[in-house]
């Protein structure tokens, strides 16, 4: 980027003469553009301050160097000085005597002689070369020739409206002007076939051929390269860095693309249009996972870093408005990320909020927008159907397979067709009357009913105001926000409420004072069971069968719990209503979180001299968190749990008491953050040096209090006591047992105290040489004091080589390369350095009982990952094409893993900093821009990243069932890294088709065929296993388009996921026998010798399968045969907008209107498997996860 | 805080370089000691005091819950059928079944029977390092006293358990015999080497005759060691040990302290498990692990001549056992009612029949047989029906012995208590040979065969290098 190329060409005065007039030319919108500019423009150049209350001038001295002056009238003025670089090279030593003068009388006098001359512009006083001096001796031949003639003509910027201020100049003359507040100007004695250039801040420089005419009207374009990348310079938290001067990987998202999107939550915005930065959906949770530039550990933190201003942000996600937020940065590599030390192992990510402006006259911003999603679509899941269900049921009863059920003495339940095979075996009904019930049964479908009675349509309504401005010495911002999700699951919503306040103000002579507060109430109600509840593999709850809701809209019950029988017996020898009705239990849960979250910022600075300042900032935090869930007498829950308990002959009848239970979970998080930071820059000739250094010092608590209240009545608040500690007789298997308790409180410190230091050196705006270094320590329990702390450090260098002299290209407009290497460091902090135990409740006793946590471990220390990143940097003539390209190659050491130890030791499972991964990939982010005509541009944009792990290291050694579980990140045992493979893998056993005779699966056991599935499992290596790939896409990026057609804008957004598999779930037979969860490819099972030839599905067993079979819970489910690619390209979102001016419709109330549609999640393009399967929502059984449903939002923003 | 509280300080202008000079060295200096030392979770502690000890101690879940399992696996009380036995999940289980010399078979390790036991020593001798090391105050107190009993007590048990499954029978004629590792510290860097079999034992009765001096008469959880159970158990062993005398002075030392037997009468069969847990009999309360419970599974039939050698008067016959629908007998008397936290668990500890059913057999085999009836009749009285019972009786110590040790099997089946004596017994010439059928194909395991030591878990032999059981 050139910076010369943003600056005014100002011809209008001449040298020492001010044009006061063009303050009051300028138009009010222009002027904010040129503020806009100017203050960056100002912290790239001068970093300077506005500062200083007088408009008048007191100095003197002999022989003094101009920019001292310069200096000295800034402190005393406010005014902001504004130069090229280069233009005070010539410039000679002054003498000047004034006191009490005025500014105008000051400059002239220190620009006496001198080859420059000033304009004084909106307290910016602009100073530029005199070009007079040389290039008007020379007369132009076209002078000559050609009569002079008169031009007259008009400027218009990129909507039409008339220009003020602009630059009009006769190329290589100097006859020039600058246009009036209604845009025109007026040039005398220009050449017949003059070229005219005009030019005006932020707008691209246009030449235009004179050809003999008397008026011409020329509109300027906007600059886009400059417009794109608004701010030139990224903000990590710490420091402001020019881009230019930047050795680190950097990613902006600005307000204009953070903006594109609708999603509430301000993480979910960086979704496809951020490089490097990939959003894991692959999760059997609901939430994507975050992650930049791929894994870099394995049991220790793995988010990245999330920086809200200037401090680590450790609320919830979802206080942060996204409204409020001016832009976030991305910091990917070491140089980039580690100023932020032990925390930036994983990238940080860097929120800035919106900011008022100074010398602004009040501007209010509304906007409000709302969504419509689609309901989701439960048909998506692969269940089985109602008939295939019964019909399995009929089978497996003919089998006699549920006699073990029937007569459990946990009375289980039993499906209604079960319950009716049997009466009808025992005679108690026809048999034509019981198949004859069965047969209507086949009719229901308990997913429409699920679709019909607890999902809807998604509505949210989002609502910002936000009213900024600012005067000489004090810039506001302030918004309020109001944000409604009536979520796609009937009786849950997200309310929240924010409001964001950020001041600065200059109280005193070189001391500038910010202030920030944010307030957010979120209330989340979470009435819904949501599908996991209905289709969960192990619920036992709902059968394809099952009526939820009679043609009446009463509430009906399903089986579920306990069995019918039992219940209808209990309930006429007076225990309560057993029976569950799913209907009802939403319409009674009453669970609400409600969350206050406050931070108030302070900063400080006082700047000493303008090349040295120190600031001093604190922040405080407080989470509040309260959730409340209140089960009514009237919900199965309570109902079930005092039913258990009751006892009609016992002393207490009722050990859990009559009335409701309500759970009450106080949270608290609380943070105290300082810092001291001092800045130094300096300019000496062609060196540059920029260092900043400081400490930081940082606490945090969290804690949480849960309570359990039974017989609670909620309209008097009055709840009864209970013996927790007696175990009493339950009903019906006559278990003795507890009642049960609330979960234990949580009681968290983390502190950190940390130094830093950041320094650059740039030699002639060409060769960057950048450094940094942090020390951290923390209240890591018990560590060595040299373990504790760590130091960790990056260096980079750059090489601007578009600006050498020797590089000259016609299409090549910037070239820059950049090389970094550094160490980030990571968290694991529950381990420590001595035995440790944590403290628990006994289960059995309820006496305080202790688990050892930590076997002794002197070595502890942090996790490093180091990261190499070499970097490429280009923009092609005219903007046509930029871009990035990076390769980054990083290596986590000392990370925490698990080492094989002898169990006899008493410690089977020991964690230390044994393990090692590395990892290396590239990002690419390509910008185009294809001008056609005045009117229409189109702007693609190309992003790709590339990101892989590999465990390098890990001792310890899984068996092949936890390996593949823990290897796709879903065992509740942990993670079960490979050496060798990423650490999340897909692994599974060998696949040896179908066994033609019985239809059973067939495994590869020692290169033999087997269908012995215990010694499959048991027997079956790591080595023996078939890996098929990671978990998560290699390579994920985005395609694109943006379409400016006047007022329109088109922007349509393609995403992919390349690289990963998945494993899709099927039919288990014994899931479907205990737990009634069938899938659909029960349907193509094998029936008959010959059906392996066209399915791979297992027929049924010959045997009653038990709880979890060896055939089709540990061996098929973990075959080759279900992993799938997952690869796929997704049509994201398409957005258009129109934007309404003022000038165009004269009545409108508002400046400027910019309306919106934006449709998500529109399609799936193209994906790898032939199964339907979203790879973002793989439907596992024991987590039903749908893919995300189709939305529409319509807004509008308004600027008053 | 007291380092936070400074930025909110307001400033003085002018000497504004001066306080932040302060304010910044303050802050370092200030901060830098023990405000960076507080614990970061405060339910996590290192533990160095009497209660922290009692706590580990109280973990139930690691000292109660889980006692060795493979030996009534291997036992002969159940009979499952090559289809159940098919779909076993285990193939450990599945190989321990049929006495396969290769028990593990390619599975890497033992949780239920190695490492959960040796867990139980880790636990005990991270009290017993630093026991010693408390306070004064705080040294010699009651509580003091319980936890370092208890640690010896645990301590003791985990070694016999583990012996009991891992070495061959106690025998004087082969003192050679390798036993288990006794590890003695917390100090997870110290080698496993297997010490000698007389070792062995020598070690585990000096932890539990050192517990005597510690333990409590009472204790305050039966699922706390107790000066009774110490006594069971010192019996227990002396009875592996076939010291007869030494088992029977123990057990007398235990019946002094605690003698209550439980009234079958009082109990209903129509409850899934009709012994309560936590009743009368029990001394110490521990149960076998998990893996267990697919014992007391319908598919896993009761032994059907164990079941016929009761008779219909015999309370246990229908306390014990229940018909599953499809008339197979199962086993549902387990003494821990059921039900312990979530999973239906075997009686893995002591109670009070055992121990009189030790000193029966002691005073039997010491010649004392009228001594030997009455406390055989002391238990028997209360598990016939009311005003059924005929007191045994006996004409000789062999008589004596025999009515005893019949009795005995039908009194403690599923407590893992058979596998014992099946190893003493057969030691003694009792000449029981184990047979299963599966399928047709026969498996037997002959009297003092070596696979009455199951092998060590194949992780052990390769991270610690000890030898391994020959088979």
């Amino acid at each position: 980027m050139q910076f010369r190329n943003y600056l005014p060409d100002f011809i209008a005065c001449t040298a020492g003469k001010p044009i006061n007039h063009l303050k009051s030319l300028v138009s009010k919108q222009t002027l904010r553009i040129m503020k806009l500019t100017a203050i960056l423009l100002t912290i790239v150049f001068l970093n300077v301050h506005a500062t200083g209350v007088s408009q008048t001038v007191t100095y003197s001295g002999d022989n003094i160097l101009l920019e001292k002056v310069f200096t000295a009238i800034k402190q005393q003025t406010g005014y902001l000085f504004l130069y090229p670089a280069d233009v005070l090279k010539d410039a000679t030593k002054v003498t000047i005597h004034v006191k009490n003068a005025p500014l105008e009388e000051a400059l002239t006098q220190a620009l006496k002689g001198q080859p420059l001359r000033y304009m004084i512009q909106n307290k910016t006083i602009v100073i530029s070369k005199n070009r007079e001096a040389g290039e008007n001796k020379k007369p132009d031949d076209k002078d000559i020739t050609a009569p002079p003639v008169d031009i007259k003509g008009k400027v218009l910027n990129h909507k039409g409206e008339p220009l003020a201020g602009a630059n009009v100049k006769v190329k290589g003359t100097t006859i020039g002007g600058v246009t009036n507040a209604d845009g025109f100007f007026d040039l005398r004695g220009v050449g017949e076939h003059a070229v005219l250039e005009i030019s005006y801040l932020g707008f691209e420089t246009q030449t235009v051929n004179v050809d003999g005419r008397t008026t011409v009207s020329v509109q300027l374009a906007l600059e886009v390269s400059e417009m794109a990348s608004v701010s030139v310079s990224v903000y990590t938290g710490y420091q402001q860095i020019p881009k230019e001067r930047a050795t680190g990987s950097f990613v902006q998202v600005d307000n204009k693309l953070l903006n594109r999107g609708t999603s509430m939550d301000v993480l979910g915005r960086l979704e496809g249009v951020a490089s490097g930065v990939a959003f894991y959906r692959n999760s059997k949770s609901d939430q994507p996972t975050i992650a930049i530039r791929g894994r870099s550990t394995i049991f220790g933190y793995a988010q990245p870093l999330i920086v809200l201003d200037n401090f680590p942000y450790d609320g919830d996600i979802t206080n942060i408005n996204p409204n409020t937020v001016e832009s976030i940065t991305v910091l990917r590599d070491a140089a980039a990320a580690s100023i932020y030390g032990v925390r930036a192992a994983n990238g940080v990510i860097v929120i800035t909020s919106k900011k008022g402006s100074a010398n602004h006259a009040p501007e209010a911003h509304f906007n409000t927008n709302v969504t419509i999603g689609a309901k989701p679509d439960m048909h998506y899941l692969p269940l089985m159907s109602s008939p295939d269900f019964i019909d399995a049921e009929k089978d497996f009863f003919a089998r006699g397979w549920y006699t073990s059920q029937e007569t459990s003495s946990a009375k289980s339940p039993l499906t209604p067709v079960v319950e009716l095979l049997i009466k009808k075996r025992d005679g108690l009904i026809p048999a034509a009357e019981a198949d004859q019930q069965i047969e209507a049964l086949k009719n229901n479908n308990v997913v429409d009913q699920f679709e019909k009675y607890f999902l809807r349509n998604q509505v949210v309504v989002q609502n910002a105001l936000s009213i900024s401005g600012g005067g000489d010495k004090s810039k506001y911002f302030l918004s309020f926000s109001y944000d409604k999700d009536k979520t796609s699951y009937e009786r849950n919503r997200f309310d929240r409420f924010s409001i964001n306040a950020n001041n600065s103000f200059t109280p005193f002579k070189n001391v500038d004072i910010n202030t920030g507060l944010m307030y957010t109430n979120t209330r989340f109600v979470n009435n819904n069971p949501g599908i996991n509840d209905l289709m969960n593999a192990f619920g036992r709850k709902f059968y394809p069968y099952a009526q939820l809701v009679d043609e009446n809209g009463y509430a009906l019950p399903v089986s579920y719990g306990i069995r019918d029988t039992y219940k209808t017996l209990k309930e006429s020898q007076g225990f309560l209503d057993w029976q569950y009705r799913p209907y009802d239990e939403l319409n009674v849960a009453n669970n609400v979180t409600q969350q206050n979250y406050s931070r108030v910022n302070l900063e400080i600075r006082k700047t000493f001299t303008p090349s040295f300042n120190i600031e001093v900032k604190y922040q405080y935090e407080k989470q509040l968190k309260k959730q409340n869930i209140l089960q009514s007498q009237a919900s199965y829950y309570t109902r079930n749990l005092i039913n258990q308990y009751y006892n009609p002959t016992g002393t207490v009848k009722y050990p859990v008491p009559l009335g409701d239970i309500l759970d009450q979970t106080n949270s608290e998080l609380e943070g105290h953050t300082g810092r001291a930071q001092a800045n130094f820059n300096q300019v000496w000739q062609r060196h540059r040096v920029s260092v900043i250094g400081g400490f930081e010092i940082k606490e945090l608590h969290n804690a949480s209090t849960p309570a359990r209240l039974y017989g609670y009545n909620d309209e008097t608040a009055v709840y009864q006591p209970v013996d927790l500690v007696t175990r009493f007789s339950t009903n019906p298997s006559a278990t003795l047992l507890a009642i049960p308790s609330a979960k234990p409180i949580t009681d968290l410190t983390d502190r950190f105290l940390s130094y830093y230091a950041n320094g650059s050196y740039t030699y002639n705006d060409r060769y960057v040489f950048s450094a940094s270094g942090r020390l951290d320590n923390t209240n890591f329990f018990g560590i060595k004091t040299n373990h504790r702390v760590v130091p960790l450090w990056s260096t980079g260098v750059k090489w601007n080589i578009s600006r050498e002299g020797f590089f000259s290209s016609d299409w090549l407009d910037q070239l820059a390369i950049r090389a970094t290497y550094g160490s980030n460091g990571n968290i694991a902090k529950d381990l420590t350095t001595y035995t440790t135990v944590r403290y628990i409740t006994d289960a059995t006793t309820r006496a305080i009982a202790a688990s050892v946590q930590n076997p002794p471990n002197p070595d502890l220390r942090w996790e490093t990952v180091n990261m190499m990143n070499l970097g490429v940097l280009f923009t092609l003539k005219k903007n046509v094409l930029s871009g990035t390209i990076e390769y980054f190659s990083k290596k986590g050491n000392n990370l925490i893993g698990d080492v094989a130890m002898d169990p006899t030791t008493g410690i089977s499972g020991f964690r230390g900093n044994v393990s090692n991964i590395k990892g290396n990939g590239v990002d690419v982010q390509l910008n185009g821009k294809v001008v056609v005509g005045r009117q229409f541009s189109w702007n693609p944009a190309f992003l790709f990243s590339y990101a892989t792990d590999k465990v390098t290291n890990y001792t310890k050694t899984f068996v092949a069932p936890s390996l593949i579980l823990g290897g796709s990140g879903d065992a509740s045992t942990g993670l079960t890294p490979l050496p060798g493979h990423p650490v999340l893998s897909i692994y599974s056993f060998a696949w040896g088709g179908l066994d033609p005779t019985t239809g059973d699966p067939v495994g590869i056991l020692d290169g033999q065929k087997t269908t012995d599935y215990s010694s499959l499992v048991t027997k079956t290596t790591a080595n023996d296993l078939v890996y098929s790939g990671p978990v998560n896409p290699t390579m994920v990026g985005a395609f694109r388009n943006d379409f400016y057609w006047n007022s329109f804008s088109l922007s349509v957004n393609i995403t992919y996921k390349l690289g990963h598999y998945f494993r899709m779930p099927s039919i288990d037979y014994s899931e479907l026998l205990y737990y009634w969860a069938g899938n659909k490819d029960y349907a193509s099972r094998w029936q008959k010798p010959g059906d392996e030839e066209h399915t791979n599905v297992p027929s049924i067993p010959s045997a009653l399968p038990v709880s979890t079979s060896s055939r089709d819970y540990r061996f098929y489910s973990n075959s080759l045969v279900l992993v799938q690619k997952a690869d796929h390209i997704r049509l994201q979102d398409i957005v258009i907008s129109y934007d309404l001016e003022r000038q165009n419709l004269p009545r409108m109330p508002f400046q400027r209107a910019h309306i919106y549609c934006n449709m998500n999640n529109i399609a799936i393009l193209w994906r790898a498997n032939k199964f339907g399967i979203d790879p973002d929502a793989v439907p596992y059984s024991e987590s039903r996860v749908l893919p995300q449903p189709r939305s529409i939002t319509l807004g509008a923003r308004f600027d008053f | 805080m007291t380092c936070s509280y400074l930025f909110k300080k307001n400033y003085n202008m002018r000497n504004y370089k001066i306080l932040l000079f302060v304010f910044v060295s303050v802050g370092i200096v200030s901060c830098k000691k023990d405000w960076i030392k507080i614990k970061p979770n405060k339910s996590v502690d290192v533990p160095t005091s009497v209660a922290d000890f009692q706590a580990l101690l109280d973990n139930s879940s690691v000292m109660n819950d889980i006692r060795p399992y493979l030996g009534e696996v291997s036992a002969d009380n159940y009979y499952v059928t090559y289809n159940y036995w098919q779909t076993l999940p285990s193939l450990v289980d599945k190989n321990a079944y049929v006495w396969a010399g290769d028990v593990y078979d390619g599975y890497p390790t033992d949780g239920p029977n190695w490492n959960n036991s040796y867990r139980q020593v880790f636990y005990s001798n991270l009290v017993l390092d630093d026991i010693d090391k408390v306070g004064s105050e705080e040294k010699n107190t009651q509580e003091w006293n319980n936890v370092k009993g208890s640690a010896l007590y645990y301590r003791g048990e985990a070694f016999f358990n583990v012996s009991q499954i891992y070495t061959r029978p106690y025998s004087l004629t082969f003192p050679d015999y390798a036993g288990i590792p006794l590890r003695l510290t917390a100090d997870i860097s110290d080698k496993s080497v297997r010490a000698g079999l007389q070792d062995t034992y020598q070690q585990i009765l000096k932890d539990l005759q050192g517990s005597l001096n510690y333990l409590p008469r009472i204790p305050l959880y039966k699922l706390r060691p107790s000066k009774p159970a110490a006594y069971a158990l010192l019996s227990r062993v002396y009875l592996v040990m076939q010291n007869y005398s030494k088992a029977l002075s123990y057990a007398d030392s235990c019946l002094q302290l605690y003698d209550s037997v439980l009234d079958y009468n009082t109990l209903k069969s129509t409850v899934t498990n009709p012994i309560p847990g936590l009743n009368r009999e029990v001394i110490f309360q521990a149960t076998i692990s998990d893996e267990l419970q697919k014992v007391m599974d319908v598919n896993c039939i009761v032994d059907s001549n164990l079941y016929k050698s009761y008779s219909s008067n015999d309370l246990r016959k229908i306390l014990f056992y229940r018909a599953n629908t499809s008339g197979l007998i199962n086993f549902v008397g387990t003494y821990t009612g059921g039900t312990v936290g979530s999973s239906s668990k075997a009686f893995g500890g002591i109670a009070t029949d055992e121990v009189y059913f030790t000193r029966a057999e002691c005073y039997a085999r010491t010649g004392n047989i009228s001594a030997a009836m009455n406390d055989l009749n002391k238990v028997m009285a209360m598990r016939w029906k009311t005003g059924t019972f005929v007191p045994f009786t006996a004409v000789n110590t062999s008589d004596a012995l025999d009515i005893i040790l019949r009795e005995r099997r039908k009194e403690t089946p599923f407590r893992g208590l058979r596998w014992l004596d099946l190893r003493r017994l057969n030691s003694e010439g009792a000449n029981i040979t184990l047979t299963r059928n599966l399928n047709g194909q026969l498996y037997t395991l002959p009297p003092n065969d070596p696979r009455y030591a199951l092998p060590i878990p194949p992780d052990i032999i390769t991270l610690s290098g000890m030898t391994q059981n020959e088979r």
